[in-house]
């Protein structure tokens, strides 16, 4: 799923080490989630979210259309 | 950070770690099969020397691991990391993880030199495999309060994975054997598929996910 966790890390200027200590993961975690490797779990995108102060389909973007 | 790393040509970050693994790998393989011959007066036999590489194996690549993650700096040269920096971040999940893969070893090749006519003796191969476990298993459980959630799902689908190879591979001897048109396979061979399974798991599964090259080496 692709995201802008990158952006939105690189607005708040904190490196991915630091983004990884104030969510409790490892570095290797928000590696894997800037470059798709890895879709995180729905509370560590919670606190993603929470983190950016932004909603979370604001942060991972998903294409998906419901069908009418 | 990776993204702002100059990322060298794949042939160059794959040089180092593939041949120090190569060259670990053969003088491991070969010392093991010269010192059973020797000590056996001939070849142990498949299952012995199959599930004695794969103990070597798990020996080498845990005592990889240990020395990286004791020397970072030297460490990341070899092993899949972004940088020096990971490797101490996680310094004491590592240190776990890779004495837990050097016991696992440990004990594959005590039950490959194990038992009958063999060079080790099946009470001293016992009580020493079990020892291994047992402490492998402890060490287990201390490296996965030192997980995250990636790791922790990367370990989960290895699992998995390692599952359905053992009923392919194992459940499929086993049909085989069952219609008498092969040798079933012995215990240790089961011991040895369980071993080999999860090790090819959790290469496939990082290698999957696109993290089998992470650092610059």
């Amino acid at each position: 799923m692709k995201n802008r966790v990158k952006h939105y890390r690189e607005d708040a200027g904190w490196s991915q080490g630091e983004l990884a200590r104030r969510l409790g993961v490892s570095r290797q975690t928000i590696n894997a989630v800037e470059t798709d490797k890895y879709d995180p779990s729905l509370p560590l995108a919670l606190r993603m979210a929470k983190l950016f102060a932004v909603a979370v389909p604001d942060l991972f973007i998903d294409d998906w259309e419901p069908q009418q | 950070m990776t993204n702002d790393t100059i990322k060298k040509p794949m042939w160059r970050r794959l040089l180092l770690p593939v041949s120090a693994g190569a060259l670990a790998g053969f003088v491991a393989a070969f010392s093991f099969l010269s010192l059973t011959d020797l000590a056996a007066g001939s070849a142990l036999g498949q299952s012995r020397e199959i599930g004695g590489l794969v103990g070597l194996l798990y020996a080498v690549t845990g005592i990889a691991v240990l020395l990286g993650s004791l020397n970072p700096a030297m460490g990341a040269k070899f092993l899949n990391v972004e940088d020096a920096d990971e490797l101490r971040e996680q310094r004491r999940m590592l240190g776990y993880s890779s004495v837990a893969l050097i016991l696992l070893g440990g004990a594959m090749l005590l039950l490959a030199l194990g038992g009958e006519a063999a060079p080790v003796s099946a009470p001293v191969a016992a009580v020493g495999a079990i020892a291994m476990v047992a402490t492998a298993v402890v060490l287990s459980i201390l490296m996965n309060r030192h997980t995250d959630e990636l790791q922790r799902a990367l370990s989960k689908d290895a699992t998995a994975t390692a599952f359905y190879l053992m009923l392919l591979i194992g459940g499929g001897w086993a049909i085989f054997a069952h219609l008498g048109m092969t040798a079933g396979p012995a215990p240790l061979d089961w011991i040895t598929m369980f071993a080999a399974t999860l090790l090819v798991a959790a290469f496939w599964q990082t290698a999957r996910r696109g993290m089998m090259l992470r650092g610059p080496n």
